[in-house]
């Protein structure tokens, strides 16, 4: 929201200055976004009223007029003018040399055709007051001449600009600011703008038009006044600043002072030429399926039954709180007006204005809820400014029809629960003095909320809020809480996390950090399978691009694409991992969301056994003592050099994967679920004796066929060696000469022990037999000595 | 045989040996078995035993006392040699070690964990919340108004009509009041989602970090207070926050928390981190809506208050790091990671 100062003034005086009064404003909950300087720069004194004492055709120049120009000092001005909308006697607005223009540029004593030029006649464009550059700005001849035209005109305004919270449509106003600034200030706020004219029309208002309400759910009120002799022309110059000034267009008088209205108090008004409305009749009502009607800024519109319009008898004259029809337009012919003076349903407004891709300055106010009661106060000003500015007679009477109107609600507050929840003790003056500067009003030890603040403040917590944002929120002091009972802790889920998260980095193997969302053509591109769970992908409905339009179901593909960049940037060897959620379809209607650890190997040193090391290396830290490796049959895996392990898979890309991510060379990937290696509770965990009996340590080598794997020997040996062996490990595979052909050796390190004695030879030798006669009856193996 | 004389020369000999093995060779010359010393040995039983026992001694001296020459001469060149070696024996000590692979770790993560120690520190208990959640829990539970702007398909991706992306992690402060009664010290941390066009301050997938603490007697000061000692712990000892009030729909009172600018001090030129006004926001967050407590069983708002607050992973890491883009943190860049790792 933007505030021309010398506006914000006229509501409540302060002599704060600007960036203290900004600040305030912050620490109060408005927050300042910017403090503007809009027009003439500096050097304000350079800039006069003025009026023309002569003016002659420039002997020179056809197009170019030749002034003397009075601006008070008894010393007239030469002044070269190129406009033609004046004639001697005109009061004129000036800039003498010296002058800085708000675009910045500097006026000098300038040869025009050669003639000198002391001065400038400035138009509304030259001073950023309005669009209109065809002629110099003509003022009202009861100015004195040599008065700074600052006195007169707000040829330089601060503007604060402010953010609003969506709480606070009743902030979206110079008056809502100026109650806000009083409150922070305890400075006295003004009445409302807005003194009802004397009503000088004919007849009454039923007289020039009917209306009714066929949608109240969407329209709780709707009033309307009625001018005649209307003179449509440009709005004054101090209307045209502070339309400017606030950050909109000045377009006519009858525009601009519905704007004025929106932008004094905070009512979008709208004004319709009444000799345009048919049958002067205004009928509030849903649209029609598919109705079409083109708004100002010339766009075709369809509607449908969830827009609001005001119609005529005949057709809708403007989209509810959005924007006029182009055809009841107020023109420059217009002599009757009617102004409406509504309140539209924030909701459905909001909605509105998103389906139709129409956003306005009405529309944004609409959409947080207005409060029905300042229909009258827009009436006022509103009226008070046609009669002034446009020459308009106000008809007698309003329609105004509404059923009952929601009163505002009356809210307690204790003291005791406004300190227990601040932390800060205040007095009895403090509280009434913030709450009523903000217009609450005492009521039997209660509050009147006022109605401007109805929806927003209902219980007792928005009183608190209101009396520590303006008692001043820098006196609550810092303290810490106790914290749990049970004292503060990572919690299972974390201390997981970081348990994997360490012993992959510890691998060798950098974190990533890859997207969540995949697009549609990642199944196809990992060959997974129509029927494979992972292809039934949680889709978004309303995805922002065609890259991210599903939830992954794997977390190793995004780490193929990091891979990749990274090759191409030169790295030799890329290694990555990530902890994350992939996303399942469950039948409920939330999708499984396990936590899932996933790996990539590619460039130098990368291959199914490097991968499986680091898969292995969280086994082991999970103490996962037992998990098997079978041959994979992942679609995306080499058939060949692939194992499932737990519920996952380690192993090299297939080939096709591979091209499809862009990856030369072999990559290796993993992937399986943490939950897997959360391993036994850290308390399940029990001493056992390792170090008062050696351990008895025995090799042995076996020759099996080829098709014998090796796991399945350990499996045998493991099954075969007795309560004492503590552990089993593959050391060698050896082929040729003189094993025979189609056979390999592979040679285990055996380790016996016993927490309760020393293991004699003749037992190891005894186990050692055992497992050699298991190893030849189950798998065929001979010992190799 | 002059037994004095053979001595002398042959001690002579062992003390100028140059090296081991030429010392061997003078020891089997002069103590070995062919040696005339230990032939003479060998020859006492010859002699009658008169002369026997006086020769004996001698004989048996000198070779104890050449055996001690030996000996010291063989300590003394050993010393010598592995002096010698030892001198030699030098690596370029600027070479490169044997290399380990060393993975690093991605700034979110560090960041995310730096935080969260922090609040296990102030006694919060961290858990888990599911990125997909339901409209209850991200929005109508949390108190957002059925037109809330931010439930708009605009801003927020759909799964279902009634399932989204989440849009923050606060969805996890009404699932950690579902499962026990209070006293909660709860932080979270995870992506979360919004429909973003990304920039250098906005990515469409984001983390979050939550806290909630709902106990008897909290205060807005002890929200103060809780966010003052993250703001010192993370940013610096020297650091002070500022609140600011605010709206947010699921805390009332709300604020914004500033925290004073890092920046300015450290080169104090014209600060483009806090753009001159010494303040940086950070986050925002605020006390508990009392209609919270009305969707969770177990939380009387006469009881209990508390306190809740949201921050951005991405954003304190930029901040900390001088991050000019916060998009740089999801390309996985291996040279952008192995500078914080």
């Amino acid at each position: 929201m933007r505030v021309p100062v010398s506006w914000l003034r006229e509501y409540v005086s302060f002599d704060t200055p600007l960036p203290e009064l900004g600040e305030l404003m912050s620490m109060t909950g408005t927050k300042l976004e910017a403090l503007h300087r809009r027009g003439v720069p500096r050097g304000l004194e350079l800039y006069r009223v003025g009026r023309v004492l002569t003016r002659e055709q420039h002997p020179n120049a056809d197009r170019l007029s030749l002034c003397t120009v009075d601006v008070g000092d008894g010393d007239p001005r030469q002044i070269v003018c190129g406009a033609s909308n004046f004639d001697a006697g005109a009061t004129v607005a000036v800039a003498l040399p010296g002058a800085v223009l708000p675009d910045g540029t500097e006026l000098r004593i300038a040869k025009l055709r050669g003639v000198e030029s002391h001065g400038m006649m400035l138009s509304e464009s030259e001073l950023d007051l309005g669009q209109d550059h065809a002629g110099i700005m003509l003022l009202p001849d009861d100015w004195s001449v040599g008065d700074a035209l600052i006195d007169h005109l707000a040829i330089a305004e601060d503007v604060l600009e402010f953010e609003i919270t969506s709480n606070r449509p009743d902030c979206q106003n110079v008056y809502g600011i100026a109650r806000e600034v009083s409150a922070a200030l305890d400075a006295d706020l003004g009445p409302w703008p807005g003194a009802e004219p004397e009503a000088t029309g004919s007849g009454s208002v039923e007289d020039h038009v009917t209306a009714r309400i066929d949608a109240p759910d969407l329209c709780p009120r709707w009033a309307g006044r009625v001018f005649t002799g209307v003179k449509v022309g440009p709005s004054p110059p101090w209307l045209k600043a502070r339309i400017a000034a606030a950050g909109m267009r000045p377009i006519s008088n009858v525009v601009d002072i519905t704007n004025y209205v929106m932008l004094a108090i905070g009512e979008p008004t709208h004004a319709f030429d009444l000799d345009k409305v048919a049958g002067r009749e205004i009928i509030v009502r849903r649209a029609r399926d598919s109705e079409a009607v083109t708004t100002l800024d010339g766009q075709a519109r369809t509607l449908d039954t969830d827009v609001l319009v005001i119609a005529d008898a005949e057709r809708p004259s403007a989209i509810a709180g959005l924007m006029g029809a182009e055809w009841s337009e107020v023109t420059d012919g217009t002599t009757t007006v009617l102004i409406e003076c509504a309140n539209f349903d924030g909701p459905s407004t909001q909605r509105s204005s998103i389906r139709l891709g129409l956003r306005t300055e009405g529309s944004s106010r609409w959409e947080k809820g207005l409060d029905p009661h300042l229909v009258p106060h827009a009436l006022a000003l509103a009226s008070q400014l046609m009669v002034a500015l446009t020459g308009a007679e106000l008809v007698p009477g309003t329609v105004d029809l509404h059923g009952e109107l929601p009163q505002p609600p009356v809210v307690g507050l204790r003291k005791e629960r406004l300190e227990a929840l601040i932390g800060v003790a205040y007095t009895d003056r403090e509280i009434e003095r913030a709450l009523t500067r903000l217009g609450y009003e005492p009521q039997d030890g209660r509050w009147l909320v006022p109605t401007w603040r109805a929806a927003d403040t209902t219980r007792e917590v928005d009183l608190i809020e209101e009396v520590m944002r303006i008692a001043g929120i820098e006196r609550v002091p810092a303290e810490m809480p106790g914290g749990h009972p049970g004292g503060g802790r990572l919690g299972e889920d974390e201390v997981l996390r970081r348990q994997v998260v360490g012993v992959l980095r510890g691998a060798g193997l950098t974190e990533a950090a890859t997207l969540t969302l995949w697009d549609a053509g990642v199944p196809d591109r990992l060959r997974l399978a129509s029927g494979d769970a992972r292809r039934d992908l949680v889709e978004i409905q309303n995805p922002m691009s065609a890259e991210w339009t599903a939830m992954r179901t794997l977390i190793f593909p995004g780490l193929l694409h990091s891979a990749r960049t990274n090759l191409a940037m030169g790295q030799a060897a890329v290694a990555m991992f990530e902890v994350g959620h992939v996303f399942l379809r469950s039948g409920e209607a939330l999708p499984d969301q396990p936590a899932r650890a996933a790996g990539v190997l590619a460039g130098e040193g990368a291959g199914f056994f490097e991968a499986k090391g680091v898969v292995e290396a969280l086994l082991a830290a999970a103490r996962v003592e037992t998990a098997g490796f079978e041959p994979a049959d992942e679609p995306f895996l080499h058939p060949g050099r692939s194992a499932s392990v737990l519920d996952g898979f380690v192993g090299e890309l297939h080939p096709e994967v591979a091209a499809a991510y862009g990856l030369e060379g072999t990559a290796a990937v993993f992937e399986l679920g943490v939950d897997v290696l959360r391993g036994p509770p850290r308390e399940e965990v029990l001493y056992r004796d390792v170090t008062s009996f050696p351990p008895l340590r025995q090799d042995i080598a076996v020759v099996v066929g080829e098709d014998v794997p090796a796991g399945r020997i350990v499996e045998v040996v493991r099954a075969s060696g007795g309560a004492e062996l503590a552990a089993v490990d593959v050391f060698d595979v050896y082929r040729g000469a003189p094993v025979p052909e189609g056979r390999k050796s592979v040679a285990l390190h055996l380790v016996f022990q016993s927490s309760e004695r020393t293991l004699t030879d003749a037992e190891g030798d005894a186990a050692r037999e055992r497992i050699v006669a298991a190893l030849a009856a189950e798998l065929g193996g001979e010992l190799r000595e | 045989m002059d037994v004095d004389a053979l001595v002398s020369e042959a001690t002579a000999r062992i003390e100028a040996a140059r090296d081991v093995a030429a010392l061997e060779e003078i020891r089997i010359e002069v103590l070995g078995r062919k040696a005339p010393l230990v032939q003479a040995l060998r020859e006492l039983a010859s002699l009658p035993p008169d002369e026997r026992r006086a020769r004996g001694d001698e004989l048996n001296r000198a070779r104890r006392s050449l055996e001690g020459v030996v000996d010291e001469r063989a300590r003394e060149l050993r010393r010598r040699e592995l002096e010698e070696r030892l001198r030699t024996d030098r690596v370029d000590v600027t070479l490169p070690g044997v290399r380990h692979p060393r993975g690093y770790s991605h700034l979110i993560e560090q960041t995310r964990r730096d935080i969260l120690d922090v609040f296990v520190g102030f006694g919060y208990v961290v858990v888990d919340g599911p990125e997909i959640d339901l409209v209850h829990y991200n929005f109508d539970a949390l108190n957002h108004a059925p037109t809330h702007p931010s439930r708009q398909v605009t801003d927020t991706f759909y799964i279902a009509d009634d399932v989204v992306l989440r849009t923050h992690t606060s969805p996890v402060q009404i699932r950690t009041m579902e499962a026990g009664p209070p006293p909660v010290y709860m932080a979270t941390a995870g992506r979360c989602y919004r429909r973003d066009t990304p920039d250098a301050t906005h990515t469409a997938m984001f983390t979050q970090i939550e806290g909630l603490v709902v106990d008897r007697g909290i205060t807005l000061a002890h929200l103060k207070g809780t966010l003052l000692g993250f703001a010192r712990a993370i940013f610096g000892a020297e650091r002070e926050v500022r609140l600011r009030p605010h709206f947010f729909p699921f805390t009332e009172p709300s604020v914004e928390v500033d925290v004073s600018c890092f920046n300015c001090a450290r080169d104090g030129s014209p600060c483009r981190v806090c753009k001159g006004e010494g303040w940086v926001e950070i986050l925002g967050a605020g006390m508990v809506d009392p209609n919270l407590y009305g969707y969770v069983d177990g939380y009387d708002p006469e009881e209990v208050s508390g306190f809740a607050f949201g921050l951005g992973v991405e954003r304190v890491a930029g901040l900390r790091h001088d991050i000019p883009d916060i998009r740089l943190l999801w390309e996985n860049d291996l040279r952008f990671t192995g500078q914080f790792g």
